[in-house]
């Protein structure tokens, strides 16, 4: 056990299983590197996270591509049709556009199609989330548009810890996994195991316990949401449950509902903007089978309804922040 | 060609050709739910590709697949099945006309989006090639999906990777309701995949011969490790786009003329006729024999087993939670 | 859809009662059952009492097991339709509420609710994760982890076993996990890690309240010695009838005979005055397995001698079948204690509170031709003097020395 980035918790997670099981490999841009000289230059991903691996493994199983991201996510898919364990990169999630229709209308419902006939068992990684002023186009979630579509998987992990074995778990996984690595949180360090853990999926984290109201947050919201109630527990003795689902899809209700079981009082974070997106999802599923533990409506905390700024000012006015979740806690104190 | 492998096409061409005319006919009654596309026409260009191919091989089709399903050894019964929806259906009723597939047979289904299929097939040659076999994978695409871009994308990747890919244009003049003149900038259609650094070649795809053989040289050469390559075939398609499509785009007396100038079926009779390598009592009996199959196909596909709502929710996942 | 689902609670009796042992459950997941029968024997404090199965079907789910403790009202077991799904179970059990159960601490004063266990025992985070709340990460790692939650304190509010509780106990340490201090769960000495043997509900119920007389009542002790011939000539006399009277039985039979002649030994201590009963309601101490029961003998004064015998030879017998009932340990007035069949020569007494005063019994001792017991009596010196105490020993002694 050291202290790891998520860079770094990632990237064994990826050695992990690449030898672990010879039918994984790597394909995406700038993922693995090429030949100068007769010497591998070694370019291991544009931030980091698959480096070692183009030098330890080759072309054989690390795969750089042209900027195709259809034929990227396509060639995936198919490999993993025909019994390989692919995980296709994909740089940022807003990129996904370019490759949406191999996502959601072939690899999401190959299984179900075909009645069952085959298994694509594809981890498409990218990274998500603003933070790095990389603007409108670099810094979307896209994670709650992948939850709604059935057939796929989705998981946000908020921490080194949690990065690593959920992608060890994603690659393990028979289903297809969409694996989102909020950019931001590359460089956050924690513990993590040297050795190769699996976190299941559909099970929620709790860093913080508390009886008075219940925070549930997704990617590096969660940071924020536990800032929030470290800061509101100190000041004002008030203390929060802060839940962290992991993989919103599947989604961890459990948890959710039985929190609000206790508290009465819910506020959802996400750095999304506020329609369709997981908070709407999380407050519909607490209205729904939660209603009577609801002691006050529940709030939302998102980004507006705007792209994502590029200005280091407006940015940070867009993202969500402890100061805006701990005025959301008092309303629904109030 | 040998006397049994002869035969044998003959056989698969007259299965395409009788189990498109089949559809129709039942299609008309509304018993098949959905849209149906047939191949009626195109027949040699299917069965010219996959009499080259084994069960591990795999080939991915287009909206219009019953035919490349049929070529690539389905059972006719199975696919009936899955028309009418039935459970016993290949895909248990779950995919339909768009989506019928056999994985048993290499066949990765029919696909609903125009151009989706050329990426996943290059993923299964990428597959083979990983694994040191010698498989190919072979995409169809029509006319009308040479303007979008994931064939490109597919096209390029495939050269790139030198995999054993082998990209098959099925050119019937119209993509949907529109001649291919006005929407394709390059009418050259093997040019546009020779531009991507592939060897591409263009075939009458009414001759099965001419398709059997540029096709074999395409797999051959895959299988060998010399990369991808495109054929690019015309041939009419004697229906319209879809069941249904009124075809205002050509009329009656078009399409007849095509069915008497422009039928692989008798190309193909009067070849072997003519060269005495099949008899005419050998071709009467495949008829007769397909007759049945096709009889038996949709008697089966009329009594088959009817799916119920919780089959909804079964294979969205191998597990959820 | 009108699939009949039923909760199985843990029920409510008596008014002090707050929570119930499961001692051993009658039916098993998938036997049928019938409303009304027995469906499960529950221990209260010192009773084993059986509870009715509240309505037809089939029972689905057993959620504490034998052993286990839970608050009243508390969901214990699902009975249901045998068409209801495993999911409308899980809906059901997910979706219970137990109701409000509003317990306040019993007055010990009130003399009809009074029973010698009458102390309220307020719920604490007990053992069991029916009544604690757990959520349900820090239940999958202590699953993952080995840890038990049975026997967990948990150091959030209202006892909820957090995180940290599981993974200090993962690493061996406290199973009290009570904020301050934190005791080792087996108290490993230098030489050997002693077993533990857990209270039993009984068992806590005693010792709940033992520890609050000894703190509350101001104990004075009495003793006396009584020759104990005629005691004995009376046994002798009587031995050839039916069921002849022991010595304990001649020595209550004169206790009640004495009591409603001393008001003040024969009362409730209350803080507003001694509430002074009329007749003897005499408490006899009775040993079990899991610790001394009085159950009462309600106006034991207007018994004769072979009634009262009876009486007590009653309860004896459904004290060892453990079939005592909740109103059989209520309304003592005096508790009388024998362990002369142990040999011991005297004893003092706790006295059981709300009572003022206990009678303590030794074994008869042969010294010649004479044979003596000594009797102690425990006085609550805020309701007793010495000489209100002396004065009913005195007259005891002359009735047993009398018979």
């Amino acid at each position: 056990m050291t202290i790891k980035s998520m860079r770094d918790a990632l990237n064994e997670a990826l050695h992990h299983e690449f030898e672990r099981d010879p039918r994984v490999f790597l394909i995406g841009e700038d993922v693995g590197g090429f030949e100068k000289d007769g010497q591998p230059v070694e370019i291991g991903g544009v931030f980091g996270v698959s480096k070692g691996l183009y030098r330890k493994y080759g072309r054989k199983r690390v795969i750089d591509t042209p900027i195709s991201e259809a034929a990227i996510i396509g060639a995936a898919s198919g490999a993993a049709l025909c019994g390989m364990r692919p995980i296709a990169e994909i740089m940022f999630a807003d990129l996904t556009a370019v490759c949406f229709d191999q996502i959601v209308n072939q690899i999401a419902k190959f299984r179900y199609m075909f009645g069952g006939q085959c298994a694509c068992p594809v981890v498409i990684r990218m990274t998500t989330g603003g933070g790095r002023n990389a603007g409108a186009q670099h810094s979307q979630t896209f994670y709650p548009i992948f939850t709604s579509f059935p057939g796929l998987k989705v998981v946000v992990p908020s921490n080194a810890y949690d990065a690593k074995g959920l992608l060890i778990t994603a690659i393990r996984d028979e289903d297809p996994v969409i694996f989102f690595e909020p950019k931001v949180l590359y460089t956050e360090k924690c513990e993590v195991p040297d050795e190769a853990y699996a976190i299941p999926f559909g099970e929620a984290a709790m860093p913080r316990e508390g009886e008075d109201v219940t925070l549930v947050a997704f990617g590096q919201s969660v940071n924020w949401a536990v800032q929030a109630a470290d800061e509101l527990r100190a000041t004002r003795g008030i203390r929060c449950d802060v839940i962290d689902p992991r993989t919103p899809s599947p989604l961890d209700e459990e948890t959710i509902l039985e929190s609000v079981a206790a508290t009465g009082r819910l506020v959802v974070i996400d750095e999304s903007p506020p329609r369709c997106g997981l908070t709407a999802d999380v407050a519909a599923l607490v209205a729904d089978k939660g209603f009577r533990d609801l002691k006050a409506p529940i709030k939302t905390v998102t980004a507006p309804h705007t792209p994502v700024p590029q200005a280091r000012e407006l940015e940070r006015a867009y993202l969500p922040n402890p100061r805006r979740i701990i005025a959301a806690v008092e309303e629904v104190l109030a | 060609m040998t006397h049994d492998g002869l035969l044998r096409a003959y056989r698969r061409l007259r299965l395409l050709r009788e189990f498109e005319e089949r559809t129709r006919v039942e299609f008309q009654t509304g018993q098949i739910a959905g849209f149906t596309h047939l191949y009626a026409g195109m027949e040699a260009i299917a069965v010219g590709v996959c009499e080259h191919l084994t069960d591990e091989d795999r080939i991915i089709s287009t909206h219009r697949g019953h035919g490349h399903c049929l070529a690539k050894g389905c059972d006719p019964a199975a696919m009936m099945l899955e028309l009418w929806g039935s459970t016993d259906g290949l895909c248990r009723g779950k995919g339909g006309t768009m989506h019928i597939a056999d994985f048993s047979r290499g066949m990765l289904g029919a696909n609903a989006v125009v151009g989706a299929g050329a990426p996943i097939a290059v993923g299964a040659a990428l597959a083979s090639a990983m694994t040191g076999a010698s498989w190919v994978a072979v995409s169809f695409v029509g006319d009308g999906g040479t303007n979008i871009g994931s064939v490109y994308e597919a096209m390029n990747l495939a050269v790139v990777l030198k995999l054993p890919k082998i990209f098959v244009i099925e050119d019937n003049g119209w993509g949907e309701m529109t001649p291919i003149a006005d929407v394709a900038g390059n009418r050259d259609l093997a040019a546009r995949a020779a531009a991507m650094g592939m060897p591409a070649v263009s075939v009458d795809g009414v001759d099965f011969f001419a398709v059997h053989a540029a096709a074999g040289e395409a797999i051959t050469r895959a299988r060998r490790g010399g990369g991808p390559s495109t054929v690019v075939a015309s041939a009419p398609r004697f229906y319209g786009h879809h069941e249904g499509d009124p075809q205002l785009y050509r009329s009656r007396e078009e399409v007849a003329e095509l069915r008497r100038r422009e039928d692989c079926l008798p190309r193909f009779i009067g070849r072997v006729t003519a060269e005495g390598t099949l008899r005419a009592d050998e071709i009467a009996a495949v008829d007769a024999d397909i007759a049945r199959i096709m009889d038996d196909a949709v008697a089966k596909a009329k009594a088959g087993p009817r799916p119920v709502p919780a089959d909804v929710h079964e294979h969205v996942y191998a597990r959820y939670r | 859809m009108s699939v009949r689902i039923v909760a199985v609670v843990v029920p409510k009796w008596g008014l002090e009662m707050t929570e119930g042992t499961v001692s051993s459950w009658l039916k098993q997941p998938g036997d049928a059952v019938t409303r009304g029968e027995p469906l499960i024997e529950i221990e209260s404090e010192k009773i084993v009492n059986s509870l009715d199965a509240p309505a037809d079907g089939v029972l689905r789910r057993i959620l504490l097991d034998a052993g286990n403790v839970a608050a009243v009202g508390s969901l214990i077991g699902v009975i249901a339709d045998a068409s209801a799904s495993d999911d409308d179970i899980d809906r059901f059990i997910r979706d219970f509420r137990p109701p409000d159960s509003g317990d306040a601490p019993a007055e010990p004063s009130t003399v009809a609710a009074a029973a010698p266990s009458a102390d309220a025992v307020t719920a604490p985070a007990t053992s069991d994760t029916g009544a604690v709340r757990v959520s349900p990460p820090v239940r999958r790692l202590a699953e993952s982890l080995g840890v038990s939650l049975a026997g967990l304190r948990g150091s959030g509010p209202n006892g909820r076993i957090l995180q940290e509780d599981v993974e200090r106990a993962a690493r061996g340490g406290a199973q009290d996990g009570a904020a301050g201090g934190s005791a080792p769960a087996t108290a490993s000495t230098a030489t050997e890690t002693p077993r533990l043997e857990p209270w039993s509900a009984t068992r806590r119920a005693i010792a709940k309240r033992m520890q609050d007389a000894a703190r509350d009542i101001p104990h004075f002790y009495l003793v006396t010695d009584v020759d104990a011939s005629a005691l004995l000539a009376q046994r002798e006399r009587l031995r050839s009838g039916t069921e002849p009277p022991s010595v304990n039985d001649l020595i209550v039979h004169a206790v009640t005979r004495v009591l409603p002649r001393h008001p003040r030994v024969n009362a409730h201590h209350s803080d507003e005055g001694s509430r002074v009963f009329s007749h003897a309601h005499v408490a006899v101490a009775m040993a079990t397995p899991d610790g001394v029961l009085a159950p009462v003998v309600p106006y034991a004064d207007l018994l004769p001698l072979a009634a009262l015998s009876a009486a007590l030879r009653e309860l004896r017998e459904r004290v060892a079948q453990r079939k005592l009932g909740k109103t059989d340990l209520e309304g003592g007035s005096f508790t009388v204690s024998n362990l002369g069949m142990y040999g011991v020569r005297e004893f003092t007494s706790i006295i059981t509170p709300p009572q003022s005063a206990s009678l303590a019994v030794g074994a008869v001792r042969k010294e010649g031709a004479a044979a003596t017991l000594t009797l102690t009596l425990s006085c609550d010196h805020r309701a007793l003097d010495g000489a209100t105490g002396a004065a009913f020993l005195r007259d005891l002694k002359e009735a047993l020395e009398q018979a």
